[in-house]
């Protein structure tokens, strides 16, 4: 949808505080402190999603999260629990070195910031945003993929 | 890798990308000759294809977008009739619907477009005619209006309300993939969702309309919290009399297994259908709510049907906190012979209204009758507001829920204090007399101690640098084992102190590191946290904090908040990682002699503020796992089981109990916004000369001051609408109240405080409207001017003549700055072309200062000359976006901008020189301000959670 905003990608964690700053500033809530907000939701999103695919790998293996038993406007995530875990370890590792860009991810991909909040967020340009999008998207993908360097 | 290491892959990265790719070999080589295995990392990094489609760049979103799985629709963008489609909302069995627009009544609605394989049939299409005039009569706000069927370009379209807002189903899913063990949405929510529902369904069938296909797909809950229901009776156009005229396959894709799931079981038979499918449908519905799964699920379509035709919902699903009429009501609903069905929805309604009677009373003081409701709308996020919204009766604020073990159920509620402003960390003393709490009623925070019953406060802390609050729900403060003191933590890093009730001075206690004490039952020993580093061993010392021995030693997980249990044999205490916004602590315990500690709860949640009750019973605060709360929970300590006590109202912020655990007080916070004032200083003021700037008719939202003449006006919020209060001569009235229309910018009100003009939001767009200081007459000023400008900041300005209104936003010619006549005379002059927002005029007349867009975070102010638009070169100055007003005197601009914090900085014009206002630490959001007109004051808002204290009483 044309200028949908990462607002409604919001889900039940943080229903009742989105509505609180709704309720104190209006439907237009300023867009910079959203992103402030929407950073901690996203270390909470990440911690929820994480967790829950640790544990239930821990029981099953494979399959998607969850039957397609309702309307089929619906977008469950495809993404199995492996990639989680997988995701989580790897960011890690990154942030061993980089701490930035394991925080680009995190906010953008599990937060769902665009790159103008992310900015807002740490206190940098959106040119570095997109920079270290990139090169991390691209570390990441290589190391998921079990292809990474021994470099030490 | 390390990270000098990484800084060079980084840096070769981004510069070889810059290189075109044939050349990136060669360069690489040549930066990298004496480091292989540097050339080798980059090179495998640049091999990475990153697209812009991979698994990361979808956000990890368990929650439906309404954007579907199919393609997007050729006919985003085009114009059909006189509507212009802007965007697919989403596709279903009955074709694509899009929001669009209005052009000829310039309104936002939502159109279906309608397959064209119906519009061939022209009996399908004259029932589906007959079925939408029926439905455009019902005119409720449950139910998603219709306004129009329409033809063009050889499609029909319905015209539908544009609801904004998720479906039920999509809350649902997400809630099902976060926390899939617990149950659905809370009771609360139920059956205020249940009863809107409810009510959509009464009043079609009252009228003979029948939905034929109510699902969560089809409920759409506005973030009011208002319910609608769409897709009344058109789901299936063909007629009622057989399932054969329209397969429960379906030919379009996807619409199968969702339609199936909610059948009834003479629907699936093909018999006929009546209103008793709705019902059936209803009962569905209000499972799903409470127990997060559909009620009946299959792997295929025949299974789903199979479990419809023979089996029943897993009822024990249910959550134990179901009351048992609504459990009745299930049944009823859900009953597979429709004789035994229940017959009439407007039952539904009935019941869920005796279940809000039926609840017990809160009282609102000792010895006076319950104070009127002015503050109780303050107290209620979307869920009640919205409850409030429909009509529908409100659970009274501090009503917990009652079930059999809840050791709250029959407690008596008080409360303690009705301060504007944040209390936190309410503690009680060991007898129960006294109670302790921070507090920033007198600006900043301090901490104030009041005997129960007297109705008098003191301040113990008004001569000592502030204390420092925190947003992070941990206990602060807390009283001595004989109740003789009150420790507290001034600021992190320094030793707590430890003050005498009856006064003096405090004294530092325990050493640095040490925090969180509390006094066995006998008096003897106390038990603390130590935090000398970042590891948190538990020492147990005698109470006065000599001969510390330690009994839980460092390790990955921190303890916080230890207490005893009343017989002095277990210490309890909050075990998990920290920080405190991560999800993983739980309530432990370990014997006071020392061993190994043992898990109590599985909560994995923000938990703290552990109070003990009596040997089996422990009350503490916690978030849920979705986050949500925080809430009050009690545990059982020997079953090992919890429960959440509190209604999913109040948040509770701090919980603590007498020593006899008779009587508990606890801090309930909600959010608000009150107004402040600093004055102008010769150096920077702090939070200390800050002041509540207390209004006649005090409000729990008080935002957008505005003088004018000698009043101020400002918003105030009233529960469903916004009201626009005038503050004269020391009396407040309200000027105006719009229910359905949204004020959220600062009304500009004229030199001689004789007229207002407010911004009207309606639809999305933002118009402006004048009217008599009083709220009369009433009139749209300037409609060819979209307003524009930063949300909720000033966006229009009168001249210090009164004559002309300046604004920003666009006509139909473009983005601009506009002066327009405020009276009658002419139509807006255009005085800056392009994108011009957020206006102020100066005091002499001479001189418009406004706003470029900002792009992020803070924009550069800009000059006009209103008499005929020259531009005037103003200093760089970065301000806020709207955060500006001139001195009444004209000599400056008082701006707000954000470096560290967000601070009040004065322009000087004379010495083209700035300096800084205010040097703020507080918390909270400042949104726009003025300054007095004796130039003395800024007077400004600030949104924050209100808190206030309860005192629960326990029976004996």
């Amino acid at each position: 949808m044309a200028g949908e905003r990462a607002g409604h990608s919001l889900q039940a964690t943080v229903l009742v505080n989105e509505a609180y700053l709704r309720l104190v500033e209006g439907t237009d809530v300023k867009w910079q402190d959203r992103a402030h907000f929407l950073a901690v939701a996203a270390r909470v999103m990440r911690r929820i999603l994480v967790d829950h695919a640790r544990a239930s790998r821990a029981q099953k293996r494979g399959g998607p999260i969850t039957k397609v038993t309702f309307d089929e406007a619906l977008v469950v995530t495809n993404e199995s629990r492996e990639d989680f875990v997988a995701l989580d370890d790897a960011l890690k590792e990154l942030a061993a070195f980089d701490e930035r860009k394991s925080r680009v991810i995190e906010l953008r991909f599990f937060g769902g910031l665009s790159v103008e909040e992310t900015a807002v967020v740490l206190k940098v340009s959106p040119a570095t945003v997109m920079g270290d999008w990139r090169l991390a998207k691209a570390w990441l993908q290589r190391e998921m993929r079990g292809a990474g360097s021994h470099d030490a | 890798m390390t990270p000098e290491r990484w800084k060079q892959v980084e840096s070769l990265y981004h510069a070889a990308r810059t290189r075109p790719s044939g050349e990136r070999a060669a360069f690489l080589a040549d930066r990298c000759r004496d480091d292989e295995s540097l050339r080798r990392e980059v090179e495998s990094l640049l091999n990475e294809s990153v697209s812009d489609e991979g698994f990361l760049d979808s956000p990890a979103s368990a929650a439906a977008h309404v954007a579907p799985a199919v393609t997007p629709a050729a006919m985003s963008g085009h114009t059909l009739g006189g509507y212009h489609l802007e965007a697919l909302l989403g596709a279903g069995g009955m074709g694509e619907v899009y929001r669009a627009r209005d052009t000829k009544l310039g309104r936002d609605v939502a159109i279906k477009v309608l397959p064209r394989a119906m519009t061939g049939d022209s009996e399908r299409l004259a029932r589906f005619e007959r079925e939408a005039r029926m439905l455009a009569a019902l005119n409720h706000p449950n139910i998603c209006a219709i306004y129009g069927l329409e033809e063009a370009d050889g499609l029909r379209f319905l015209i539908l309300e544009l609801v904004d807002g998720e479906t039920l189903a999509q809350k649902l899913a997400a809630l099902q993939i976060l926390s899939p063990q617990s149950s659905g949405l809370p009771i609360d929510v139920v059956l205020m969702l249940a009863r809107q529902i409810a009510e959509a369904l009464e009043v079609a069938h009252d009228k003979g309309i029948i939905h034929r296909d109510l699902k969560p797909a089809n409920i759409t809950i506005t973030p009011d919290g208002v319910v609608k229901v769409l897709d009344f009776g058109l789901a299936k156009p063909a007629s009622a009399d057989g399932a054969g005229a329209d397969p429960i396959g379906g030919t379009q894709a996807g619409v199968i297994l969702g339609t199936a799931a909610y059948m009834s079981p003479q629907q699936a038979r093909g018999q006929v259908v009546d209103k008793r499918a709705d019902i059936w449908a209803f009962g569905c519905v209000l499972y799903e709510m409470l127990t997060g799964h559909v009620a009946f699920a299959g792997e295929t379509v025949s299974d789903t049907i199979g479990k419809i035709l023979e089996r029943e919902p897993d009822w024990s699903a249910l959550p134990s906190t179901t009351p048992s009429v609504i459990r009745r009501l299930l049944r009823r609903c859900l009953a597979k012979d429709p004789r035994q069905r229940l017959r009439d929805i407007g039952d539904v309604r009935l019941e869920i209204d005796a279940i809000d009677e039926a609840a017990p009373e809160v009282s609102d003081g000792t010895t006076s009758p319950p104070a009127p409701p002015k503050t109780r709308t303050a107290w209620l996020p979307w869920v009640a507001l919205a409850a409030l919204a429909a009509g529908v009766g409100v659970w009274e604020a501090r009503r917990p829920v009652t079930t059999a073990e809840n050791p709250l159920a029959n407690a008596q509620f008080t409360r303690f204090t009705d301060w504007e402003g944040t209390e936190e960390g309410a503690e009680i003393s060991p007898d129960g007399k006294f109670v302790a709490f921070l507090a920033d009623r007198e600006g900043e925070f301090d901490l104030w101690l009041s005997q129960v019953g007297t109705g008098r406060f003191s301040n113990l802390t008004r001569n000592f640098p502030p204390l420092a609050a925190s947003g992070f729900i941990v206990r602060k403060l807390g009283f001595s084992g004989d109740g003789a003191s009150i420790w507290f933590n001034p600021a992190d890093g320094k030793p707590l102190l430890l003050m005498d009730l009856i006064g003096g001075t405090p004294r530092a206690f325990l050493g640095v590191g040490a925090n969180i004490p509390a006094w066995s039952p006998d008096n003897t020993s106390l038990v603390y946290v130590y935090k000398p580093n970042r590891d948190d061993p538990m020492l147990i010392a005698d109470r006065t904090g000599a001969n510390a021995r330690q009994i839980l030693p460092p390790g990955v997980l921190k303890n916080n908040n230890p207490v005893w249990s009343p017989d002095g044999q277990w210490i309890y205490f909050v075990r998990g990682t920290e920080p405190q916004d991560e999800m993983n602590m739980n309530v432990w315990r370990l014997r006071s002699s020392g061993g190994s500690p043992e898990q109590l709860t599985n909560q994995h949640a923000a938990v703290n503020f552990l109070a003990p009750l009596d040997a089996r019973t422990l009350l503490y605060v916690a978030r849920a796992e979705d986050w949500s709360g925080p809430w009050l929970w009690a545990l059982d300590v020997e079953r090992k089981v919890t429960r959440r006590v509190s209604s999913g109202v109040d948040q509770y912020t701090s919980v603590s109990a007498s020593r006899d655990g008779r009587r508990v007080v606890a801090t309930v916070a909600n959010p608000s916004a009150s107004l402040w004032r600093v004055p102008l200083l010769d150096r920077p003021a702090d939070d200390h000369d800050a002041q509540h700037y207390a209004l006649p008719v005090p409000t729990g939202r008080a935002l957008a001051p505005r003088f004018g003449g000698s009043s101020l006006f400002y918003l105030s919020a009233r529960g469903t609408g916004d009201g626009l209060w005038k503050v004269q001569s020391g009396q407040a009235s309200e000027v105006r109240s719009e229910a359905d229309v949204a004020l959220y910018e600062p009304p500009a009100v004229s030199p001689d405080g004789s007229r207002v003009v407010v911004v009207v939001r309606h639809e999305g767009k933002r118009h402006l409207s004048m009217m008599s200081a009083d709220g009369t007459n009433a009139q749209p000023f300037a409609p060819t001017i979209e307003v524009e400008g930063a949300s909720g900041q000033g966006t229009a300005d009168w001249s210090p003549d009164g004559a002309w209104i300046v604004t920003g936003g666009r006509d139909a010619q473009g983005p601009g700055l506009f002066k327009i006549p405020a009276q009658g005379g002419g139509g807006p002059v255009r005085l800056v072309a392009g994108q011009a927002v957020n206006p102020v005029w100066s005091p002499n007349g001479k001189l418009i200062v406004y706003a470029g867009r900002s792009v992020v975070g803070q924009v550069a102010i800009l000059g006009v000359r209103p008499d005929d638009g020259a531009a005037v070169e103003m200093p760089t100055v970065l301000v806020r976006p709207g955060g500006y007003r001139f001195l009444p005197n004209g000599s400056g601009l008082v701006y707000l901008q954000r470096i560290q914090g967000l601070d009040f900085w004065l322009l000087d014009f004379v010495t083209k020189q700035s300096r800084q206002l205010t040097r703020f630490s507080n918390q909270g959001i400042l949104r726009t301000f003025d300054i007095t007109p004796d130039g003395k004051y800024i007077v400004f808002d600030r949104s924050r959670q209100n808190s206030d204290i309860v005192l629960i009483d326990l029976p004996q």
